[in-house]
């Protein structure tokens, strides 16, 4: 790990800025005199200040607090579809290459099917049913969105399958369950890891753009794609209304990436294999 | 050679582009002197004026339909469609002669049949129209509704093609206020048949009788209004096209307003009022109507008085109007604020007291009484409204003014417009935002709304008194008495069962290029109307 640090200022300077970003997100809610929904008619649309770091906006809430909550709310959504997704990728994907033939064939087209439907469709069918909230959203990102990851792993372990390791093992009078699990997943954790880091920019991505066209989060929580669209009717007398959560939200974006990437270098690098 | 070439294609290039330019450009001229581009809401309901129609039939009715006549500025007579009319001593009996040299924009004449076309239709349970109750003063007209008679029997008579006789069930003193309602409207009796076979916005079918017809209409996009040549009063009018393009938002409106893509934007967010400050581009007018909440009275404990008493009670409208924006004014009345009385000239509400004052302490004692002190077991209500940024605004305020003055829980449901509409209607909400906009200069266009058998009353509200005493004010002929019932019958529903509540009026915030002239406001309902505009040249 030390080895694959020193060499990847990518990695390093992305897990900084993540680490950072979610100490910010942990602390300032819970430390900061404002409540998120606190209104203040007397103090509307204020300029940077020290009280107010980023201002306030037209109902007189704090901004700073507001944008770190927003960020709570993206965070949530980013890892904890990553892992949903992550989860159920791995296990169809796996069953999909193991199995082979056709089940294999039948477990992919399905996954076509649920993959062709854009997931904005998914989330306004969910939304319908379930209301908004942070929970619709997740699932509605989740749906579709363990496609891609599980026809990373099916061939992986479809081309594990055919080695010679593999085959000793079978040999050896391995179990499929322990084959699967101890000696072909082990083996493909690199792109996969890979893989289910870069989920978490994607859903982050969705989150805010749902919310900016009022299908996310409802009123008056905030994520930050809200805060941007909040910020919409005032940009031209407050502009800096918009510029703070759409730079908070540029850095997540950029940490989780930068993270993602010099994963995928060092593991790369490690394996000595040429992607 | 090859030198020449290359000089001979640049230069040719060069020439296409300047040529190019030089015939756009005209082209541009000669358009911008007779064509105005409105932007307006998103689309809702349709156009036919039997139908189940929103704002857009609003906007697209101001510049394209005649109403037998109408009032001007001054509260005189203007005619349109009629060329006179008498009325029998007990006003019950109303004969309309039409203009015999009036026709559609096909060129067939405008006939009495066509009126009574319209009403046939939408007094049809079926045609889904929202303004059939404003029908009912004529004889057997809410019978018609309710199926009980055939149409046959209506009090609408067309001796010949061009005279039209209202009987009216009883006096009614507000009689020619009604006439500009779409359900007093023509709709040309060759084409207009049913509500739902899509007539209303083919261009091909939907003709006008006013200045204007619908050449083209784009779902969501846009829809095209040309000048009506046949039109009787053609003269008078300039423009030669308008063009409504519909809008989601009013952030969009004003960008579009910025860039030059439209030339008129109607009611923007009040952000655009400190922008354009002191420009002639900014143009504000008042606007006749009151934005409100519908507690839902089939729902508990909404059913409780003293819960919507307090409620009421326990909204600061003052700070509520301070963050929505500088386009709204508080109010506690349900008739809008600036609505006036024909007889003084004044504001109608000026003329009682207000139905109740704000009180946070006596609001939290009501909701104590009722069951729930300091908000202890009151259930989570839902908050219906649309997703206009005004509404989310304020359903943001009342959520956290609530929370801080009663300690109870509102949840936010924001809904596409459309869909808003349709729930309030089947009367699926704890909640719901409600704005209404005068449809006729007096104030029962307001008091009908919360009539038992109105059809806008969604939250469930049968009260036999108020019903008695708006149909008392509905026959009182002395001006003064009947302006005391009405207040009587406001402070009923609002000061003392709260049926409703209110919570402000607005201002209008429109911007318009201050070379288009001529456009007028209509007094009845504050909407601009676009059929004199024109459009001055400007010396370069």
């Amino acid at each position: 790990m030390k080895i694959y640090m020193r060499k990847n200022s990518m990695l390093v300077s992305g897990i900084v800025l993540l680490a950072v970003l979610v100490l910010l997100a942990v602390l300032i809610p819970a430390l900061s005199p404002y409540p998120v929904t606190a209104q203040n008619a007397e103090l509307r649309n204020a300029p940077s200040s020290f009280s107010h770091l980023f201002g306030t906006d037209k109902f007189g809430r704090d901004i700073f607090v507001r944008v770190f909550a927003g960020t709570r709310i993206s965070l949530a959504v980013g890892i904890g579809s990553a892992l949903i997704c992550g989860m159920a990728g791995i296990l169809y994907g796996s069953a999909a290459g193991y199995a082979g033939g056709k089940a294999d064939m039948l477990l992919m087209r399905a996954a076509d099917v649920i993959d062709a439907i854009p997931s904005l469709l998914y989330v306004i069918l969910i939304m319908l049913v379930m209301g908004a909230g942070i929970g619709s959203i997740l699932l509605g990102i989740c749906i579709g969105g363990w496609v891609g990851l599980a026809r990373v792993v099916r061939g992986e372990i479809m081309r594990l399958k055919s080695e010679d390791f593999c085959t000793a093992a079978r040999l050896l009078g391995v179990g499929n369950g322990r084959l699967l699990f101890i000696h072909l997943l082990p083996n493909a954790a690199g792109p996969i890891i890979v893989n289910v880091t870069q989920l978490i920019p994607k859903a982050m991505f969705t989150e805010a753009f749902l919310s900016f066209v009022g299908v996310g989060i409802s009123a008056p929580a905030a994520s930050l794609g809200t805060l941007i669209q909040e910020a919409r009717s005032q940009i031209q007398v407050a502009p800096s209304q918009m510029l703070y959560p759409m730079l908070v939200l540029c850095i997540l974006i950029l940490s989780v990436n930068l993270t993602g990437l010099g994963l995928e270098k060092s593991i790369g690098r490690a394996e000595g294999g040429g992607w | 050679m090859k030198k020449t070439v290359s000089v001979l294609t640049a230069i040719s290039l060069i020439g296409i582009l300047l040529l190019g330019g030089c015939t756009k450009q005209e082209k541009e001229v000669k358009d911008s002197t007779k064509e105005i581009v409105v932007a307006i809401n998103s689309e809702t309901g349709g156009l036919d004026p039997a139908g189940m129609i929103a704002l857009t039939y609003l906007a697209y009715s101001v510049s394209a339909l005649d109403e037998l006549l109408t009032f001007d500025e001054d509260g005189e007579v203007e005619y349109r469609a009629a060329e006179s009319y008498e009325v029998n001593e007990e006003s019950t009996v109303w004969t309309f002669h039409l203009r015999k040299e009036a026709v559609w924009s096909d060129g067939t004449p405008v006939t009495s049949k066509d009126f009574s076309n319209t009403i046939v239709r939408a007094l049809k349970p079926e045609s889904g129209s929202g303004y059939a109750n404003y029908l009912f003063p004529i004889k057997n007209a809410e019978a018609v509704y309710n199926g009980e008679t055939d149409a046959g029997s209506l009090g609408v008579d067309t001796p010949d093609d061009y005279t039209l006789t209202f009987t009216l069930e009883k006096p009614c003193v507000y009689f020619l206020d009604l006439l500009r309602l779409p359900v007093y409207t023509p709709s040309c009796s060759a084409y207009a048949r049913g509500a739902s076979d899509g007539w209303d916005k083919n261009p091909e079918t939907s003709v006008a009788n006013g200045p204007f017809y619908l050449d083209e209409y784009v779902p969501e996009q846009y829809f095209v209004l040309k000048k009506n040549t046949k039109y009787w009063n053609a003269d008078e009018i300039k423009l030669d096209k308008i063009t409504y393009r519909f809008f989601a938002d009013q952030q969009s409106m004003a960008n579009a307003y910025e860039t030059g893509e439209v030339d008129v934007a109607t009611g923007l967010q009040s952000s655009v009022m400190e922008l354009y400050e002191g420009t002639d581009d900014l143009y504000i007018t008042d606007t006749i109507a009151t934005r409100y909440i519908y507690p839902n009275l089939n729902v508990k404990p909404l059913d409780d008085v003293r819960v919507r008493k307090a409620l009421n009670l326990a909204i600061d409208r003052e700070e509520l109007c301070k963050i929505v924006g500088d386009d709204t004014e508080p109010t506690v009345n349900f008739i809008a604020r600036y609505m006036k009385d024909r007889q003084t000239g004044e504001y109608f509400v000026d003329g009682a007291k207000k139905p109740f004052e704000e009180n946070v302490e006596e609001a939290r004692r009501l909701l104590a009484e009722a069951g729930y002190p300091d908000g202890k077991g009151f259930p989570e209500l839902t908050y219906h409204y649309p997703t206009l940024e005004m509404d989310s605004d304020t359903a943001q305020v009342i959520q956290e003014q609530l929370k801080k003055n009663l300690n109870i829980d509102i949840k936010l449901n924001a809904q596409e417009l459309q869909v808003n509409y349709t729930e309030r209607r089947a009367g699926r909400f704890d909640l719901c935002r409600m704005n209404w906009t005068a449809d006729f200069a007096d104030p029962y266009t307001y008091l009908s709304m919360l009539l038992s058998n109105s059809t806008y009353n969604c939250s469930g509200i049968r009260d036999e008194e108020y019903d008695r005493l708006v149909e008392q004010s509905d026959t009182e002929m002395d001006p003064v008495k009947r302006a005391q019932l009405m207040h009587e019958a406001e402070q009923l529903a609002v000061g003392e069962k709260f049926y409703i509540i209110p919570l402000y009026t607005m201002k209008s915030c429109n911007l318009i290029r201050p070379d288009i002239k001529g456009i007028a406001q209509i007094p009845a309902t504050g909407a601009l109307e676009y059929r004199h505009a024109y459009t001055v040249e400007e010396n370069k």
